[in-house]
């Protein structure tokens, strides 16, 4: 009954409206995601609040980067060396991952009016 | 949403929407006869000098928030909606007692007519836009409206090190390029609608499919030509799947400043 009245609220959908529910889903997903602060976890709930930060200031990192190259203004051998940090960390994000069981989804937080992390 | 906020007890009024003054009360007991809130609550009207709002009594502590909840707190919203303007309160918003609503209304007294006034017989409609292929940015590429010739790399793949960097520019382009081609849709969609008058909340790359979420506000009556017009603007966008919902409370179109009283969900 609920169900019927809802679906009189769809007006126009040429899609699948399980296409619409998978994407919501998964981007809900991220919304659900929470710490874990559970006292016998407490050391994983601070590694994935910990890595959580450390990934956002990475991306903000490579998104700075990026803009630089883009710029123009960066000599070869800087261009080099910017390549090769940002791959070490995200090596070393990878590592620090597989170190405490965690995947990219339990990094991918809401950050609210901004969207999702990853 | 309006935020409110109220210190925690046992039973506590939680709020649904605010009324303004005058509305017919004999309909209106007549609705709230007829309808129970979250957990059957009973609902009932607290009123101040100038806005009635629409309560439910409840106990925190037994009301969880659950599909059934949030349908419960929807269905009074939406069957209150078929005869009046009004603001829908945030979901869980609770006062401790009848003084502490009607306290609330009075301090909020000004906003709140304000933003009635800016809904008045008006209804939300919410139109998203979903990309028909998984991997947009790959699919993206040579569609109309993405940027038409490549910008040329900024120097040459002869390292790890930089075909690294250029990896991450590529993606950092096409990200670029695809919010530019959200942005772009978002202003057709204003243009396509104008004669409508909406009033617009978008939001740009809800994911990497999810390009555009847009709510408009739309003045009542005008339900199948919206529809129409959409449905024609869809046919200029083959490859994007439009869901088109409505017609909603008001939702996204609540603002009251949060004044750090805040709410608290069940």
């Amino acid at each position: 009954m609920e169900q019927d009245k809802n679906h009189h609220k769809i007006l126009l959908n040429r899609g699948t409206l399980h296409e619409f529910d998978k994407e919501i889903k998964k981007i809900g997903q991220a919304a659900l995601t929470r710490i874990n602060a559970d006292p016998a976890n407490a050391d994983s709930g601070l590694a994935q609040l910990v890595l959580t930060l450390v990934e956002l200031i990475r991306k903000l990192i490579e998104k700075q980067a990026i803009q630089r190259v883009e710029g123009g203004s960066l000599t070869e051998e800087e261009i080099e060396r910017l390549g090769e940090t940002l791959m070490r960390l995200e090596m070393k994000m990878e590592e620090l991952k597989k170190t405490f069981n965690l995947t990219d989804n339990d990094l991918n937080i809401n950050l609210g009016p901004l969207g999702n992390l990853l | 949403m309006v935020p409110m906020q109220a210190l925690i007890v046992d039973m506590q009024y939680l709020v649904y929407a605010i009324l303004p003054f005058p509305v017919q009360f004999a309909p209106l007991a007549e609705l709230l006869a007829a309808n129970h809130g979250i957990g059957h609550s009973k609902l009932e009207t607290v009123s101040s000098a100038e806005l009635i709002a629409i309560t439910g009594k409840v106990n925190h502590q037994k009301v969880i928030s659950s599909t059934e909840n949030a349908l419960a707190y929807a269905r009074v919203i939406d069957e209150l909606f078929r005869l009046y303007t009004l603001l829908p309160v945030r979901y869980g918003t609770v006062a401790n007692s009848r003084e502490a609503v009607v306290s609330l209304l009075k301090k909020h007294t000004h906003q709140l007519h304000q933003n009635l006034d800016e809904v008045k017989n008006r209804e939300e409609f919410s139109l998203k836009m979903l990309w028909k292929h998984e991997g947009s940015y790959q699919y993206f590429r040579g569609q109309p409206g993405a940027a038409k010739k490549e910008v040329p790399i900024p120097f040459p793949a002869d390292s790890p090190q930089k075909t690294y960097l250029l990896q991450k520019i590529r993606k950092h382009r096409q990200e670029n390029a695809l919010v530019d081609y959200a942005e772009q849709l978002a202003n057709k969609l204003e243009h396509w609608l104008v004669s409508f008058h909406p009033t617009f909340r978008f939001k740009i790359m809800v994911s990497q499919r999810l390009i555009l979420d847009a709510t408009m506000l739309i003045k009542k009556g005008y339900q199948q030509d919206v529809v129409q017009a959409i449905s024609c603007f869809q046919d200029r966008y083959p490859d994007l799947h439009f869901l088109l919902t409505g017609p909603w409370p008001p939702y996204n179109f609540v603002k009251l400043p949060n004044d750090g009283t805040g709410q608290k969900s069940p």
